[in-house]
């Protein structure tokens, strides 16, 4: 298959970018933007647009108790080796049928206008009518040497521990680790960075409860970031 | 270096989305009930209907809960991750369905103002309004193109169909309208390069 010019891609990056162009066309287009950084940002804008348009829908408040039934089918299956797969739930490659489409056109008209006339919600605040359990979370700055570099959040003594990194002058695998009262190390587990970033979390075993400090350590053994929970 | 006592629902959303898969169920109830509206309201604009929307919705989280690990926070949000979840799976649904998934007058109520509240607003509409502002300002039938492509996930060919026009034209009309949104939100900044 030919090579597709630039112009090529423009032409098709919006239906690409909103992940309508067909799998044929989308691999060649694929393709060229491993190769061209100008494209590659181009669409990438066109990507981000999609994105805030999605943004534009407003928020509604799913019905009573529907955050409670997410968390009880979420733990339930956590405990549950597999779980059976809704009927179609990966069919995108199926295509509606007519009338489908005729429908979705109407409503498309009305969409249109009133996607531009409405405010944005963003889904943010807490929402359903519950009492909000109080958890106490407790944040732990983690640094590189004196820069900061994201945070350690834990409950409890602590009972789990998870952390968000960001900028770190590393990439790839790290180990977190729990630094004890006396120097004992305990790994809790790896994770991978990427370009710096990157958020993991693990319980923590009992008896390392009294940790001091919490440390990432990259495969060569050099910490790169340390928080002291004490 | 010292600790900060913060309760639960003011951690950031990476930091919850850390939490979800390891840390105890408020932290999950936490995360589930920060982006609730949001994702609800995605499931319902696209598939129409309360109930299977509240089903796509409660697939996201699972889903989320599921792939936490693999988020990168270089590519987008834990809300536009979010979204962009809620949003496949609920297109997913309707083609499944091969029913209408929303009437035109249900449309208007899912998206009428009562959704919206001051904090919300304060949030995000300066973001948005550009955005919104040039739909209205796009013709009829790009802004239309583009919402059935961008909403609905409709191919070009879906929408030549649904339009009784060419594949080229449905193309022209997708490509000419995201091109005026995307050089508008160039110019108001609301693209963070």
């Amino acid at each position: 298959m030919p090579e597709l010019t630039c112009e090529e891609v423009r032409d098709r990056s919006s239906e690409y970018a909103l992940g309508i162009l067909p799998e044929a066309e989308a691999r060649p287009l694929e393709g060229h933007l491993a190769g061209c950084p100008r494209c590659r940002r181009e669409t990438g804008e066109m990507v981000d647009l999609g994105t805030h348009l999605l943004d534009l829908i407003p928020g509604t408040e799913p019905p009573l108790g529907f955050d409670r039934r997410v968390l009880a089918s979420v733990r339930s299956q956590h405990h549950r080796p597999t779980r059976p797969t809704r009927p179609g739930r990966h069919a995108r490659a199926t295509r509606p049928r007519r009338t489908l489409v005729a429908s979705i056109a109407a409503a498309a008209v009305v969409l249109a206008g009133t996607i531009a006339g409405v405010a944005a919600s963003s889904g943010g605040g807490h929402g359903g009518t519950e009492a909000y359990e109080q958890l106490t979370v407790s944040r732990t700055p983690l640094y590189a040497g004196t820069r900061s570099v994201g945070d350690i959040w834990t409950s409890g003594r602590p009972s789990w521990l998870h952390m968000t990194v960001h900028d770190l002058d590393a990439s790839g695998p790290v180990t977190c680790e729990l630094v004890g009262p006396g120097g004992t190390i305990t790994a809790l587990g790896s994770f991978g960075l990427i370009h710096g970033s990157g958020s993991w979390g693990a319980p923590v075993p009992e008896g390392t409860d009294d940790a001091v400090a919490v440390r990432l350590v990259d495969p060569s053994g050099r910490v790169v970031a340390r928080g002291n929970l004490t | 270096m010292a600790r900060i006592g913060l309760p639960a629902d003011r951690m950031g959303d990476e930091a919850l989305l850390a939490g979800l898969t390891c840390g105890g169920p408020e932290i999950s109830l936490a995360f589930v009930r920060r982006f609730q509206r949001q994702v609800f309201g995605v499931a319902l604009a696209v598939v129409g209907d309360p109930a299977a929307a509240e089903d796509v919705a409660q697939q996201t989280f699972e889903r989320a809960w599921k792939r936490a690990s693999t988020f990168d926070p270089s590519r987008g949000t834990v809300r536009a991750w979010l979204t962009r979840i809620a949003h496949n799976l609920a297109i997913d649904a309707v083609r499944v369905r091969k029913a209408v998934p929303v009437d035109p007058t249900d449309l208007v109520r899912i998206l009428g103002p009562g959704a919206d509240e001051p904090e919300e607003r304060f949030l995000r509409t300066e973001e948005s309004a550009e955005l919104r502002s040039a739909i209205r300002r796009l013709p009829p039938e790009q802004a239309r193109a583009v919402v059935m492509a961008g909403l609905y996930g409709m191919t070009a060919q879906e929408v030549a169909d649904a339009d009784g026009i060419p594949l080229g034209t449905a193309k022209t009309r997708i490509r000419v309208a995201m091109h005026k949104l995307r050089d508008t939100v160039r110019l108001e900044g609301v693209h963070h390069a």
